[in-house]
């Protein structure tokens, strides 16, 4: 009878009902040592509230049935019919599975407001990320296409984000950037009702033209905010100038970029920017792929001593591992020349794939971010679980930042099973988990030495998790169907 | 059913399940006096409300029922709340409104409903206004128990009434959409009895 909210309620049903009744019954539990009953939204149980602006509030939530936390996202209620289109989407969306892209898991409607479930990662923003330190340009530049890769895969399912910006962009203390809130945009929001000089909403300095004007929304609207993200997250600034939409709009037509340093070490990466940024769609590149592709070239073409193709030739070779590790190059950079000879001599030893004299010869110089991580690669490469851990630990003390995926503890212990020639037992480590590219190297490795049927079709199945393409193939053709 | 005093006294007598009942009866009023002047979670405020209130029980005595001794606690919490968000700079709650203080996620509400607009224009009063109003003409409190709650006398209460109605018209008038809920004017106290009825 208590359970029921008090008739003189004046709180609107949806979510500051729910909310009320979650704070209620966790009350309940902590003051008076209650069974908590937690309050549920679908077959959710709502745990802690993880924040709130203006499309709604997220949640951690429990999912009784796999088991696992995850995250829920509450929105306002919209009107009817947006509250199918957004069901429709959110269908879309759950089949979509790439690295990049916040897995959703689940979506549905409760007391009227609509809401996601998606995986839930511990992390920020890019907005924080950014904000965080000084990065390296390179760095960041190997994350936007990262998550470039993400929105061309929705786009390829005909998925449009249309609010791409650094807040909608988390990055998990994996390191892994993944695009968020796909689509959310359906549901109406205040801020394109900002109208006051001085005070344009945040999201309007990404969107595309056509989009600001209410015109159908496009892969190249996505591709429009991708870039003007890219330019701010390396340059430091927007590409367009202006106090009120309006401004900006007439910069964005009449193609006035703002200034960017000459000689900014990024300037490769302008042109490409610059063309993803035009005021018609079809101006811009034919879709996120040819983008993609410039900006790699920008990574391959302006290091010289990118050590990641070098290593990943000889790799191919040797393990089909490389294909996982091609995913997410590492690229380096050098502060001094003693730094580069070193580096020179490591990259003689893994020409001779002698991985492990060459994470031998890396710990006399673990100061260093890029070979610290070099190093950390080519213990894993060569197999040996003392050395990882060693160069884990090493990294541990010298840096507070997070470490490679490498260094997390289920690739590490996934990696020990593998050189102790447990292979089943490996797969079992990782197929449970959440694909990672990481995860997936291990797995790969262990599946070229697996000659059981069932061990293959489980690798294959963990693998096809995240790159339905080329790595599978040969697995492929070896399971049942 | 029990009255609030005999479950009160009972509580205090260490009847946890006393007190349970006056939690399920008193939640939702605490809850709501929160919930639109916190940005964020407000189970932290609500909990040490009632828990203040076991704390604060010798102070018990001045109020004249259970009711406004929980408000007069909740004012406290929400105090120490801003102060401690906002350490090293003084707070004068006769000035500072809600709205500085953080917006709540209802300031951004979207098509706004004459509910979302009123506490939009709310929010911008200084605290002490705020206060004063919701408690009066939403919860009902009379101006001798607000006095005890606001710690004010009870001409204070009075003066701090007619202001806040009168500077809510005003945020009214300057809110998009809030032109809607001015009505006629005139009697104040005849208005906001007019807004209490549309807002429920």
């Amino acid at each position: 009878m208590e359970q029921a909210p008090a008739r003189t309620s004046t709180a609107p049903p949806g979510i500051p009902s729910l909310e009320r009744r979650r704070v209620q019954a966790a009350l309940r539990a902590r003051l008076f040592g209650r069974e908590p009953e937690p309050v549920r939204v679908g077959r959710f149980l709502l745990r802690d509230r993880l924040g709130a602006g203006a499309m709604g509030i997220v949640y951690v939530a429990y999912d009784p049935r796999l088991q696992r936390d995850v995250a829920l996202k509450m929105l306002h209620s919209p009107g009817n019919q947006e509250g199918e289109a957004f069901l429709h989407e959110a269908r879309a969306l759950a089949l979509l599975s790439h690295p990049n892209v916040l897995q959703i898991h689940d979506a549905g409607i409760e007391e009227g407001c609509p809401y996601l479930v998606s995986e839930l990662v511990h992390g920020g923003t890019l907005r924080a990320w950014l904000q965080e330190q000084p990065r390296p340009w390179r760095q960041v530049l190997r994350l936007l296409v990262d998550l470039g890769r993400g929105l061309h895969a929705a786009h390829q399912r005909g998925l449009v984000h249309r609010d791409i910006k650094p807040e909608n962009v988390l990055i998990g203390a994996d390191g892994r950037p993944r695009v968020a809130d796909f689509g959310l945009s359906l549901v109406p929001t205040p801020l394109g009702l900002s109208s006051s000089p001085g005070s344009i909403a945040g999201t309007l300095r990404y969107m595309a033209p056509e989009q600001m004007r209410g015109d159908r929304t496009e892969p190249a609207s996505d591709q429009f905010g991708f870039c003007v993200m890219a330019h701010e997250a390396l340059f430091g600034s927007l590409p367009f100038q202006g106090n009120s939409s309006a401004e900006i709009l007439a910069a964005v037509e009449a193609g006035a970029f703002s200034q960017v340093p000459r000689g900014h070490p990024a300037h490769a990466v302008l042109a490409p920017l610059r063309r993803g940024l035009r005021a018609s769609p079809a101006a811009r590149h034919p879709s996120m792929a040819e983008l993609l592709l410039e900006l790699e070239g920008v990574l391959r073409r302006r290091n010289a001593l990118w050590l990641g193709a070098g290593i990943l030739a000889l790799l191919a070779g040797a393990s089909g591992a490389a294909l996982v590790l091609a995913r997410s190059p590492v690229a380096f950079e050098f502060s001094s020349a003693s730094e580069r000879d070193l580096y020179l001599q490591a990259a003689e030893l893994t020409r001779q794939q002698r991985y492990l004299d060459c994470a031998r010869l890396l710990e006399k110089h673990p100061r260093s971010e890029s070979l610290s991580r070099f190093r950390i690669t080519c213990a894993a490469t060569g197999q040996s679980p003392a050395l990882l851990e060693q160069a884990c630990a090493d990294w541990k003390r010298h840096r507070a930042q997070t470490p490679p995926a490498e260094c997390s503890d289920h690739v590490r212990e996934a990696r020990r099973l593998l050189a102790a020639g447990h292979h089943e037992r490996c797969i079992a480590t990782l197929e449970r988990l959440p694909y990672d590219v990481w995860s997936a190297t291990v797995v790969q490795e262990c599946a070229n030495k697996l000659y059981t049927i069932d061990g293959f079709f489980r690798a294959c199945t963990y693998l096809r998790k995240g790159a339905p393409g080329p790595p599978c193939k040969r697995l492929e053709m070896l399971t049942p169907r | 059913m029990s009255d609030d005093a005999t479950l009160w006294s009972a509580w205090c007598a260490g009847d946890k399940r006393a007190g349970e009942a006056l939690f399920e009866r008193h939640f939702d009023t605490v809850y709501r006096f929160f919930e639109n002047k916190i940005n964020g979670d407000v189970s932290d405020l609500v909990q040490r409300t009632f828990l203040g209130c076991i704390e604060a029980r010798e102070r018990f005595r001045g109020a004249s029922s259970f009711r406004t001794f929980l408000f007069a606690i909740a004012r406290n919490e929400l105090y120490v709340h801003y102060r401690s968000k906002k350490k090293g700079e003084a707070l004068d709650f006769s000035v500072s409104s809600i709205a500085e203080l953080g917006p709540s996620p209802s300031t951004l509400a979207r098509q706004r409903s004459e509910r979302e607009i009123l506490l939009a224009a709310l929010q911008q009063l200084p605290v002490e206004l705020q206060l004063a109003l919701e408690l009066h003409y939403w919860e009902s409190i009379p101006g001798s128990e607000l006095a005890v709650i606001l710690e004010v006398p009870e001409g204070t209460v009075r003066s701090r009434l007619r202001r806040a109605l009168e500077q809510l018209r005003e945020r009214l008038a300057a809110e998009s959409g809030g032109e809607r809920l001015l009505g006629a004017g005139g009697d104040l106290e005849a208005w906001a009895q007019q807004l209490r009825a549309r807002m429920s």
